[in-house]
């Protein structure tokens, strides 16, 4: 498995268990609990998993991660990026909108946040689906 | 990453790997300055490289590029 699909596996399981816990708690708690610091909270140890373990895969396979990505994997990132950046934009302007109608804060912040996530998170799984139909 | 339609272009990679004393896909990868997955790719015509890693490709083997790959344009109607 080339390393960089294995900090895609990292990245993309990371965001999957960090903000399925923090959706799951946070919209059972409902919009009248406070989720700043949860939020942060969350972030940060999103942050610090996926630092941590790109570490460890760095230090566990140092000759693959001094390798500059290829053009296939450039490729592989840009497609994904692409394909993320229109969920991302479809988020923001719906966004938008939620805020121009007066929807609650508590929705618009949960709503870009969701879509953030889910960008990112499509993004990591089409790199890791364009790795594994390659394999 | 099939930038081509599938068939279009095929590769002796395989064979000319066998042909240099059995060269791996890492000894291979190392030469052409890319990952050994996407050598994998390219041998099995998923992925079709930009004409600098086909020519480093080619050097690889000390062989003309039409000798690694060939192209076979789609028939037409």
């Amino acid at each position: 498995m080339a390393f960089r699909e294995k900090t895609a596996w990292v990245t993309l399981l990371t965001y999957l268990g960090a903000y399925g816990y923090y959706f799951w708690t946070v919209f059972r708690a409902g919009p009248d609990h406070p989720f700043g610091a949860r939020l942060i909270g969350v972030i940060a140890l999103l942050v610090l998993i996926i630092v941590v373990c790109n570490i460890g895969l760095a230090l566990w396979k140092p000759d693959e991660a001094r390798l500059a990505a290829d053009e296939r994997e450039r490729l592989i990132g840009l497609k994904a990026s692409a394909a993320a950046f229109h969920v991302a934009s479809a988020g923001a302007i719906t966004a938008a909108g939620a805020v121009a109608v007066g929807i609650p804060a508590f929705w618009v912040v949960n709503g870009l946040l969701a879509v953030v996530a889910l960008a990112e998170i499509l993004r990591q799984g089409l790199i890791v689906a364009r790795y594994r139909l390659d394999a | 990453m099939r930038d081509v339609r599938a068939g279009l272009i095929e590769n002796q990679i395989r064979r000319l790997r066998f042909d240099h004393a059995e060269m791996t896909q890492e000894q291979l990868a190392a030469r052409v300055g890319v990952t050994r997955q996407t050598i994998i790719a390219i041998e099995q015509g998923k992925y079709a490289p930009s004409l600098e890693v086909a020519f480093k490709i080619a050097d690889a083997f000390g062989v003309p590029l039409e000798a690694v790959f060939q192209y076979h344009p789609p028939k037409r109607r």
